[in-house]
């Protein structure tokens, strides 16, 4: 297996037991990133100079006999709304590209690179996280890996793809409405969106304060585990991976989760309960209401955050972007008042399932990857909107908190990604299901071929 | 310089319109001419999902949850 097809918890084995160099395992990926980053256009920032520092300081430690972190020599990147030191967090937009350059590595990067990771850029994104597309009207479109005339999803479209093309082996993301665990479905990939609050969010250009999430893409539980167990203290996944899961305790959610569903996506739903034993169904009522209510918020506190530049630069946003956050900022409260009112009860609801399950599995996305520039797509005869509708079934769940891996099924086709959504302050509990899966061939990443 | 204004009568105009132009002068939020078709489409959209909540039957002792602890 080449060096870029490893995993992060692999590379960083080889490295500490010296069977290779960070300095290697960092060139591999270089030359991986010069072959076919044109073709992706997932970076919009490299920091090779920075890397093979991190990757000297790794190796000097590896020599001197020091503990060099459990992600020694592991090459990351990050989506650009992550502070990286000497370099303006734009948040794939213009209007920010002349702010001056961060001073320091936002908190959750200088954790990862005090264990060792090695920073190779940061990544494309959806302008302001607010899309599901990745086709930034100032940076370009991101491709997804394993059909390049299609979207890579987003809006941490540039991370999920970075991962799948073997460019990093693991990469951070942000998640308001879906934005880990749709492009993580569409790319193949694994990705976490833990908890609402578990990661510290300092050091990352906000969206929607109700509902940003950080989290890691990668191609396997234990990466996505090791990430996260390094990028906070009060929770630790990596041991708890091979706990078996009850199979009479895991659910797949029925009615507004299958609704429009593409039959390939509720296979995939079918494949991973069948890998977990599952045979129950159950539904979280009015998910409908709850996507409603992500949807006004959003717009709502996204238009607020951007009022100053709304009134100055309005043309400088991207046309796909601006209109909604302008709209957004002039609804009325009432609306939005309502909107949290529902929350709270939304919450009981799903509190209530959780008393009976410990996983709950829905379709990361109604259908795979549409193509590039696709504006509707067709599903159970019924012709949609493509941008607002790939979210349908994540908005509900990140609208609550509720920690989720989004995991890879096999089988052939397209990726096609599936919801593993445990109850809140439970990540262990879905990454261990996503590891057994993994175990059990239900579920797989491997680097896309992009000769 | 990008236009802002209330140039159309707002006898014209759907009461969506007449909203958002006055809470557009209310809040001093301009709409610039040029973008206001667009603003008022993802308006449309953004009030259809508004409705939907309007329409649930929520408990009256349910508090809001602004700063959410899961």
């Amino acid at each position: 297996m080449r060096l870029f097809e490893q995993s992060a918890v692999d590379l960083a084995r080889l490295v500490r037991g010296k069977e290779v160099s960070a300095a290697e395992v960092l060139a591999a990926h270089i030359a991986r990133i010069e072959l076919y980053v044109g073709r992706l256009y997932c970076f919009t920032d490299s920091t090779f100079a920075r890397a093979r520092a991190e990757a000297a300081a790794v190796d000097a430690k590896v020599a001197a006999g020091d503990d060099p972190g459990p992600l020694a020599g592991v090459p990351i990147a990050v989506k650009n709304l992550f502070d990286v030191r000497g370099l303006t967090t734009r948040a794939g937009s213009k209007i920010l590209r002349d702010a001056p350059p961060a001073a320091e590595d936002a908190p959750v990067l200088r954790r990862l690179i005090e264990a060792g990771a090695v920073l190779l850029g940061a990544l494309n994104m959806d302008e302001f996280a607010y899309g599901f597309v990745t086709e930034n009207a100032h940076d370009g479109v991101t491709r997804n890996p394993h059909d390049v005339a299609r979207v890579a999803g987003g809006s941490s479209g540039g991370s999920a793809a970075a991962v799948a093309a073997g460019f990093a082996a693991i990469t951070l993301g942000s998640d308001t409405n879906g934005s880990i665990r749709l492009p993580a479905g569409l790319c193949g990939i694994f990705g976490l969106k833990p908890t609402y609050g578990r990661i510290d969010r300092a050091g990352s250009f906000p969206f929607v304060d109700s509902f940003d999430h950080l989290g890691p893409f990668a191609r396997g539980a234990a990466d996505l585990a090791a990430a996260y167990d390094v990028m906070q203290s009060g929770d630790a996944a990596t041991g708890a991976l091979s706990e078996r899961i009850d199979p009479r305790r895991v659910a797949v959610l029925d009615e507004w989760f299958e609704q429009g569903a593409a039959p390939e996506m509720l296979a995939a739903v079918a494949d991973v309960a069948k890998g977990l034993g599952a045979t129950a169904r159950v539904t979280l009522p009015a998910a409908k209401i709850a996507r409603a209510a992500a949807f006004c918020i959003t717009a709502f506190e996204g238009g607020q955050l951007h009022k100053r530049h709304l009134r100055a630069r309005p043309q400088d946003y991207d046309p796909a972007t601006m209109p909604r956050l302008l709209a957004g900022a002039l609804q009325p409260a009432e609306t939005i008042l309502r909107a949290q009112r529902f929350r709270a009860w939304f919450r009981e609801q799903a509190a209530a399932l959780f008393e009976r399950f410990d996983i709950l599995l829905a379709p990361a996305t109604p259908c795979v990857a549409p193509l590039i520039g696709q504006k509707t797509m067709v599903i159970d005869a019924v012709e949609m909107a493509v941008r607002p509708n790939l979210g349908l079934y994540t908005q509900p769940i990140s609208f609550i908190g509720l920690p989720v891996v989004a995991v890879p099924v096999t089988g052939g086709g397209l990726p096609r990604g599936v919801q593993v959504i445990a109850a809140p302050g439970r990540e262990r509990v879905a990454l261990a299901a996503a590891a057994w899966l993994e175990r059990e061939g239900v579920v797989a990443a491997p680097v896309a071929a992009l000769a | 310089m990008l236009r802002c204004g209330n140039k159309l009568d707002m006898h014209e105009q759907s009461p969506a319109e007449r909203y958002l132009r006055s809470a557009s002068v209310l809040l001093d939020l301009p709409i610039p001419d040029v973008f206001f078709a667009e603003v008022a489409a993802a308006f449309e959209v953004i009030s259809a999902q508004a409705a939907l909540i309007e329409g649930f039957a929520l408990p009256e002792a349910v508090e809001a949850a602004p700063r959410f602890v899961p």
